[in-house]
């Protein structure tokens, strides 16, 4: 099942490189997901997250000719995406990247939130989601990979160049720095109390 | 934090992420079973998973246009981005094209130069083709001086001036030498002689 996959996939590269619009549209939309997650586990904002995705699309629709192996497809869209993710990045926003420091200065800065128990989901969610834009990137890109729901944990491995062992070891240190930083908040909340 | 706890976040991590082997679930069960602590790690990572992936999915991945929308105007951007290409081409040729249309330049230069130069002109005696210089149709025959049809040989060409006409010479059986104008193919008439008619 997973050849086959690997098979059509590689066809629809094939074609990709031969000007198939549809077909690089088809892949495109199939790795979407992940794609955009791992663009925002870069810029750790979703303001421009629209224009950086559309910058990707346009580099993969001029380059997908250079690509000369189909199978490495998802390497291949990663590193292009992350490219134009840190260009962005360095030229737009101007602000350094945030460092495991960072983050301990963000979980010492406290908080305007309440204890994690009263919180509404929703608004739990977003605070969740604000733990995740100071946590460093390579924790914030697993992470984000992690929870887009899209990639098995060889493919995240791929996706990121890492060795599997070393994906998961990356993903357990930043869901532990994320609940950390939830806890850590509500105590302070606590102790302002 | 310990080694067993690290282990069970890793598994536990295994478990909520459906990646889990039968042998890593079998020590999570007997984990649950006999640890008070792993059963509390357990629900705080499931509720973070769920807060994770409903955040991830809500905030980032639903928010925003669509990727057909993105991948169509990605579409028309490449469109007129290669348009630009085309008309913004690189140095070398831009340098071939200049170096293309001045060659044409001077060649057609040369041309309506050359062309002036000849202008109305006389037309040549003894064999020579004179195209494009005739004398007018009211000619009328004129003897030239001199003895011979040599460089010196004119003839007189009142009025008008009549184009596609070819000049010959011809030496009879006395030995005289003619100079006859070819008016059109196939048709000869006499522009100018020597001797009486």
């Amino acid at each position: 099942m997973k050849t086959e996959r690997t098979q059509n996939e590689s066809a629809l590269v094939c074609a990709a490189r031969e000007g198939d619009k549809e077909a690089l549209n088809t892949l495109l939309l199939r790795h979407w997901r992940w794609l955009k997650a791992l663009v925002y586990g870069v810029l750790a904002d979703a303001q421009d997250l629209d224009d950086v995705m559309q910058n990707v699309c346009l580099r993969v629709v001029t380059r997908i000719h250079t690509l000369r192996e189909p199978e490495c497809f998802r390497a291949w869209l990663a590193i292009l995406a992350r490219r134009e993710a840190i260009k962005h990045y360095r030229s737009k926003t101007r602000r350094p990247d945030p460092t495991a420091d960072d983050f301990v200065a963000m979980s010492a800065s406290g908080a305007q939130c309440g204890p994690l128990e009263r919180l509404e989901q929703r608004e739990l969610c977003r605070k969740v989601l604000d733990a995740v834009e100071t946590l460093p990137e390579i924790y914030r890109e697993v992470f984000m990979l992690a929870h887009s729901g899209a990639l098995t944990y060889a493919q995240m491995a791929e996706v990121l160049d890492v060795p599997v062992t070393t994906m998961q070891i990356r993903l357990v240190r930043a869901r532990r720095m994320v609940q950390d930083r939830l806890i850590d908040r509500n105590k302070q909340k606590v102790h302002e109390r | 934090m310990s080694t067993i706890d690290d282990k069970l976040e890793l598994v536990i991590g295994k478990f909520l992420d459906g990646e889990i082997s039968p042998a890593e679930q079998r020590w999570l069960d007997e984990q649950l079973q006999c640890n008070e602590r792993a059963r509390e790690r357990l629900e705080q990572l499931r509720t973070l998973n769920e807060c994770s992936r409903q955040a991830v999915t809500a905030d980032v991945l639903e928010q925003g246009r669509g990727p057909e929308e993105i991948l169509q105007l990605t579409w028309q951007r490449h469109q007129r981005s290669r348009w630009r290409r085309v008309v913004r081409a690189d140095g070398h040729l831009r340098f071939a094209a200049g170096l293309a249309a001045g060659f044409l330049l001077g060649l057609l230069l040369h041309f309506v130069l050359a062309s002036g130069e000849m202008g109305p002109a006389e037309p040549r005696a003894t064999g020579t083709t004179a195209r494009d210089i005739v004398p007018s149709r009211d000619l009328v025959p004129t003897r030239v001086s001199g003895p011979g049809l040599g460089q010196d040989a004119r003839v007189n060409y009142p009025g008008s001036v009549m184009r596609d006409v070819d000049w010959y010479s011809f030496t009879d059986r006395t030995g005289r030498q003619w100079l006859v104008e070819g008016v059109h193919e196939g048709s000869v008439r006499p522009a100018a002689y020597y001797g009486d008619l």
